[in-house]
């Protein structure tokens, strides 16, 4: 059931990407030490997406989930990705998106957050 | 892409150029500022992306890495945001062209107004002499950098201001070579009790009687020598001191701004002031400590003494301020500077104060007084006299009783001299002094060095056997003797006299008083 509502909610944010003009190049890369989400390619610029879905309702702001443990597997992901890709001087990005769903768990808004965080505030992360 | 743009900061009061490189590039975003940053620059990258953003621009998701040149100064304060601000915004193209050519300073707030920075004025200074043109301030700071000859000087208060003067819009008002400065009238000076505020002004008629104590200070004003005042509690020597302000002459343009520089880097100076014209007057408490005293500590700030530079340091109650605080004044108290050295450089702080230091004659404050009976042991006295050590009072020039005063005496005496009078005579001396020392690179006679003090103190015979005389039978230093010639050329100069005569002499003599001689065994 979570792991329906989670593509669900991943499939309306690919949907939500492509009609602003992103490229969605891969989603759900997984490596040994992190994941992302969604990679996507905005004009010439790398964009990594980490999803939230928030319940109608629900309490938990979905950002609070994407923890600095959360953000550092990103990071992980994202470096690997760059490596394997041989794209490590390309313009990059981490951004997230926030899915809204209704009662029945089907997806009513996506959010798009650009540029959610930056290396200089996870120090000692690494 | 990589941009340039120049800003300053300070070490000690000394400002110094810093060069702000910022490259902009692919890879996952990261702010980073290399270059021996303090703890208040790595803030200042919340700050400058917050600014950014505020101001209406995007910040740029890229790989940001600043150098901060010279990196071998580590670099303290919040007066870098503003440049690397402007230079973010050059590295991914926003400006087009050149940014060099301007120095740029301030703090930027979360919503991209420019707050005002400190050290302005001792950047502006090091700016000229670097052979700046322009300088982008802080519109709070705009007075300290217009005192700065020869600087164009372009008053922000936003990012978006500076950002405009920049790129050559908008230039805002420029004030060029300080035209538009209409000297600020100067109040609120920290630390000052300004004759000019309260509301029936400090005069030194104020204080009855005490003729002998006030002429050592009219002498202690004209020529620039060092003043203890001793006498029992409530006769008036902390009233006396805090009048010597009203004796002083007026400071010139170069001394103002000497000072403003080591108020601006301290912070002390409050926003939208020019240059300070009253020299400063400090009264440290007798609990200071020596950091608090000589300056330093991990930002090298300046000590009580570099505030009272070109003004007057009052240590009242001498005898209680720790004897290693006032062993540590003795080196400063001579040269006219602080010279302190640590990891991360030395700096030199000025020091050039007129001291007047008072005290009880001993610790109930009544020995040697007409009316009341001292009850100290004589051990007790000895030991109150050890707390300051001979060397320290070696160097005070003018050691002046000031004895209790009766009834009779304080309203016998009610028509004292004023201020105004005193300071007539006292500017006629120092026009004596101006001209003696036109182009010496010192303007009074306690500032002379010996070979001066052989080139400008001519006596007559008669005063030069007293001299010799004094020496021997008083037991004086060398150093001793040099400041009563110093002295008793300030006392010619208020006489309106060339030659040093006996009577001037005799006069300095009578303020040497190392035994307690005017009290009666």
């Amino acid at each position: 059931m979570a792991l329906e509502v989670g593509a669900r909610g991943e499939e309306a944010v690919v949907a939500h990407l492509e009609s602003c003009g992103y490229k969605v190049l891969c989603r759900n890369y997984r490596t040994r030490r992190g994941e992302i989400d969604i990679v996507a390619l905005d004009g010439d610029t790398l964009v990594f997406l980490e999803v939230k879905a928030t319940a109608a309702g629900g309490a938990t702001d979905p950002f609070e989930r994407v923890n600095r443990e959360k953000r550092r597997r990103i990071v992980m992901a994202a470096r690997h990705y760059l490596a394997a890709m041989g794209g490590a001087g390309a313009a990059c990005r981490f951004d997230a998106a926030v899915v809204q769903l209704d009662r029945e768990n089907a997806p009513q808004a996506v959010t798009i957050v650009r540029d959610s965080f930056s290396l200089d505030r996870m120090r000692g992360a690494f | 892409m990589l941009s340039k743009v120049y800003s300053g900061s300070v070490l000690g009061i000394q400002g110094y150029i810093v060069e702000v490189e910022v490259d902009v590039s692919g890879g996952l975003p990261d702010f980073t500022i290399v270059g021996l940053p303090d703890a208040a620059i790595r803030e200042s990258r919340e700050r400058v992306r917050a600014a950014i953003r505020n101001a209406g621009w995007g910040f740029p998701a890229r790989r940001i890495t600043v150098n901060l040149a010279p990196a071998i100064i580590r670099k303290a304060g919040t007066g870098f945001d503003l440049a690397l601000a402007i230079g973010i915004l050059g590295a991914t193209g926003l400006i087009s062209g050149p940014v060099a050519g301007f120095l740029v300073v301030g703090e930027l707030a979360l919503d991209g107004t420019v707050k005002p920075a400190t050290g302005v004025l001792c950047i502006a200074l090091a700016a000229r002499e670097a052979g700046w043109k322009k300088i982008i301030v802080p519109r709070a700071n705009w007075q300290e950098a217009a005192a700065v000859d020869g600087l164009d000087v372009y008053p922000v208060k936003s990012l978006r201001e500076a950002f405009d003067v920049i790129r050559g819009g908008r230039a805002g008002h420029i004030i060029r070579d300080g035209m538009s400065c209409k000297a600020p009238s100067c109040g609120g000076f920290p630390g000052l009790e300004s004759p000019d505020t309260g509301e029936t002004p400090a005069d030194i008629s104020d204080v009855k009687g005490q003729v002998h104590a006030k002429r050592a200070l009219e002498i202690a004003a004209a020529g620039w020598h060092s003043v203890l005042l001793s006498g029992p509690p409530g006769s008036g020597k902390t009233m006396l001191a805090n009048r010597l302000a009203t004796l002083l002459p007026p400071m010139t343009k170069e001394e103002s701004i000497e000072v403003t520089a080591i108020y601006s880097a301290a912070g002390l100076l409050a926003d939208g002031h020019g240059l300070v014209e009253h020299r400063p007057f400090r009264s440290p408490h007798h609990t200071s400590s020596i950091q608090g005293m000589v300056g330093g500590g991990r930002l090298l700030r300046p000590g009580e003494i570099t505030l009272a530079h070109r003004g007057v340091l009052f240590l009242d109650e001498l005898p209680e301020f720790r004897r290693d605080v006032l062993e540590a004044l003795r080196q400063p108290l001579e040269s006219g500077r602080v010279i302190l050295s640590r990891a991360i450089g030395a700096v030199v702080f000025p020091a050039r104060v007129l001291l007047i230091c008072a005290r009880n004659p001993c610790p109930c404050g009544f020995l040697g007084d007409a009316r009341r009976e001292c009850r100290c042991s004589p051990r007790a006295i000895a030991a109150y006299d050890g707390r300051v050590s001979g060397p320290f009072l070696d160097r005070i020039d003018l050691h002046a009783e000031v004895p209790g005063q009766y009834n009779g005496e304080m309203t016998q005496d009610m028509a004292s001299e004023t201020s105004g009078k005193v300071f007539k005579r006292i500017m006629v001396a120092r026009a004596v002094q101006a001209e003696r020392f036109c182009g010496e690179g010192i303007s009074f006679n306690g500032e002379m060095s010996p070979s001066q003090v052989k080139k400008y103190c001519h006596m007559t015979d008669g005063a030069k056997s007293l001299i010799t005389r004094a020496l021997n039978s008083l037991g004086l230093s060398a150093r001793a003797g040099a400041r009563i010639l110093k002295v008793s050329r300030t006392i010619a100069d208020l006489a309106g006299r060339d030659v040093i005569a006996e009577e001037h002499v005799a006069e300095a003599i009578s303020y040497r008083n190392p035994q307690r001689q005017i009290y009666p065994p």
